[in-house]
């Protein structure tokens, strides 16, 4: 069943949702990015996508995999760091950038599962934004089977 | 006013004398507002050829590729590839020549003039028009840019959508060429250096607070290194292990590589890369402004190489890429360098 | 008692003049702070600006390069080549925004033990109210 949400209500929802950590663009000089929303602000919707892809939130450059010390009896002890697993959402995720979330999903899926991907993966929501604008000069989701309008890998 | 049928007919006379192996130069892309770069070998293609003021790439950055790729044939064309420069462009040139990367006769330069204005800004031109895109743009008469948007044509200023570099602009026509498009103009630039003095003019606190801010942001993609024509050692320091480890290498090679930063974009590594690429560009970054162009992030990359160009030249007078004769920066001294800092 | 924060200096000796100016300090027994971390190099030309990056980012709070006199380089010309790395390399820093008293040059020669105590004394002296270097250390 597919509902519609106004804008105006928009706030609204993102109050009701206020126990997760929302991710959501916003503009940094001339660029946007994902940064944390704070329920204050508005959401501005008018960007064609930002410079870095939601991956960089469950899949981040550099992360903690262990820990390790040494004992008072010289013996070394391993603490694996896996990621809390915070409910996340992802605001304003394009459709390029969701497709891109499926195929990693791929690599860290399969016979042997990544659990630090998949703790992130699996305790975060995309909501998506379809594109309605023209695509930059730089888009090619149709050359690559994509599509504007697709839904593969979003949660909503 | 520079004649584009001037620069095809040099072009087209040298391809067809075989003087050259092929020419690079810019062509209109299928799509967007930049050029991409052409390489031609046929006189007939010499007309895809265009110049205006979205040429703002610098092409001598393949020179490097024709370098490596020579370097891997049995038996090597030994002719020039023909390279459409613009001024500071030129200066790249010099410099190479100078390192010895490349000889004179490697090159065979067809330099054009920017004469009063210089070339676009792609940021600062969407900003002036507010949304509209642009389709062409075209060097007006009067110092100014005649652009074409889809509501037809309007003339602006070129002042007010230059690439910042080009206000500051040292040579506006190349100082090293073998053909010469295009008139030497004489420009008056009071202070090349004007644009530092926003940031060499805030108080300490005040700088380290905006380059942390700025070198915090990079996530290390290395395209400021890729697109750089001085940036071609063939093994970074900051990326050792480019391409030494093959299959067979032992472990113990692996470990004992020296290893300078880490390869993950945390602030005390990203400042290391780029303090280690401003020391190594000093003397012979010539402010092509391609770095700042293609950071991903907005990174303004060029303050750091601009300021060691300002210290080159009030310290010990010297200026990257006019003289190919005269010994590099750092492998020279004069006996009257400035110690005062020193105890 | 709170106890009070020693700078750790990290500094680039050349071998042929500074290094066995320090060691002529030593000998003599004179007193000096030991905040120093000595690295004894052939040349201060020798000195790549990496070392000194890669010094602050392991957490040097100070970093002093020394060599011999200019005109008295045991490879003639070496210090003189430093002398200019070094202006470039100290001017960067302080334009990041590094405070300028964390990074000195010194020429100091093998006779002269007094000179080097003095310098690190002095170059204690100016850390200690700056606090430990936070800005380029390596923190994870």
């Amino acid at each position: 069943m597919e509902k519609v949400l106004s804008k105006k209500a928009f706030p609204q929802w993102v109050k009701k949702i206020e126990s997760y950590t929302i991710y959501a663009p916003q503009k940094d000089g001339d660029l946007w990015n994902y940064e944390v929303f704070k329920n204050s602000e508005i959401i501005d919707l008018d960007y064609l996508n930002t410079v870095l892809s939601p991956k960089k939130i469950i899949f981040p450059q550099r992360e903690v995999l262990l820990e390790f010390s040494t004992s008072d009896e010289n013996r070394l002890e391993v603490k694996e760091v896996l990621p809390d697993e915070k409910p996340t959402v992802i605001f304003g995720v394009r459709p390029c950038d969701a497709k891109a979330l499926t195929l990693t999903d791929k690599v860290f899926g399969g016979d042997f599962e990544d659990l630090y991907y998949w703790k992130r993966r699996n305790s975060t929501t995309l909501v998506g934004l379809t594109c309605n604008t023209p695509p930059s000069a730089n888009c090619f989701c149709l050359s690559v089977g994509g599509s504007p309008h697709s839904k593969e890998g979003l949660d909503v | 006013m520079v004649n584009l049928e001037e620069l095809k007919k040099e072009a087209r006379q040298i391809l067809k004398e075989g003087k050259v192996k092929y020419i690079i130069g810019f062509q209109r892309s299928s799509n967007g507002l930049l050029p991409v770069p052409a390489f031609i070998k046929n006189p007939e293609d010499v007309e895809k050829l265009v110049w205006d003021p979205t040429c703002v790439y610098n092409l001598t950055l393949f020179l490097r590729d024709e370098k490596r790729k020579k370097a891997k044939e049995k038996e090597p064309d030994e002719r020039p590839v023909g390279i459409v420069v613009k001024g500071c462009d030129s200066r790249a040139i010099n410099v190479l020549l100078q390192e010895e990367f490349i000889k004179r006769e490697d090159v065979y330069v067809l330099g054009i003039s920017c004469e009063n204005t210089g070339v676009l800004d792609e940021k600062k031109l969407a900003k002036k028009l507010k949304g509209k895109k642009a389709k062409k743009v075209e060097f007006g008469a009067k110092d100014d840019f005649v652009v074409t948007t889809e509501d037809g044509k309007i003339k602006i200023a070129a002042q007010e959508v230059l690439a910042e570099r080009c206000l500051e602009c040292k040579a506006h026509f190349p100082v090293v060429y073998d053909v010469l498009i295009g008139e030497k103009t004489k420009r008056n630039v009071e202070n090349p250096f004007k644009s530092l003095e926003k940031i060499e003019s805030l108080p300490p606190k005040e700088r380290w607070k905006f380059w942390k801010e700025q070198i915090d942001k990079c996530i290390r993609c290395y395209a400021c290194r890729s697109v750089c024509p001085m940036c071609y050692c063939d093994e970074c320091v900051a990326d050792t292990i480019n391409f030494v480890v093959t299959p067979d290498t032992p472990a113990e090679e692996k470990a004992q590589k020296i290893k300078w930063l880490e390869k993950s974009p945390v602030s005390s590594e990203n400042f290391v890369y780029h303090f280690v690429r401003a020391i190594h560009l000093a003397g012979r970054c010539i402010d092509c402004g391609e770095c700042e162009r293609v950071c991903p992030l907005d990174i303004p990359v060029r303050f750091l190489n601009k300021k060691l160009e300002k210290e080159a030249k009030e310290l010990f007078d010297y200026e990257a890429g006019f003289d190919p004769d005269k010994p590099s920066l750092v492998s020279s001294f004069k006996d009257d360098d400035p110690e005062d800092f020193i105890r | 008692m709170a106890e009070e924060f020693e700078p750790k200096i990290v500094a680039f000796l050349c071998k042929w003049c500074s290094s066995a100016g320090s060691d002529l300090a030593g000998v003599s027994r004179m007193e000096y702070p030991p905040n120093v971390i000595p690295i004894t190099v052939m040349c201060s030309g020798s000195v790549s600006p990496l070392y000194i990056f890669s010094a602050f980012n392991k957490g040097a709070d100070g970093v002093l390069v020394s060599g011999c006199h200019p005109g008295d380089c045991h490879y003639i010309k070496g210090n003189f080549y430093a002398r200019r790395r070094i202006a470039l390399v100290k001017k960067l820093l302080e334009y990041v925004g590094l405070e300028p008293e964390r990074f000195q040059m010194s020429w100091i020669s093998a006779a002269e033990g007094v000179k080097y105590t003095q310098v690190i004394k002095d170059f204690v002296q100016e850390l200690k109210p700056l606090g430990p270097q936070k800005k380029l250390r390596r923190t994870q």
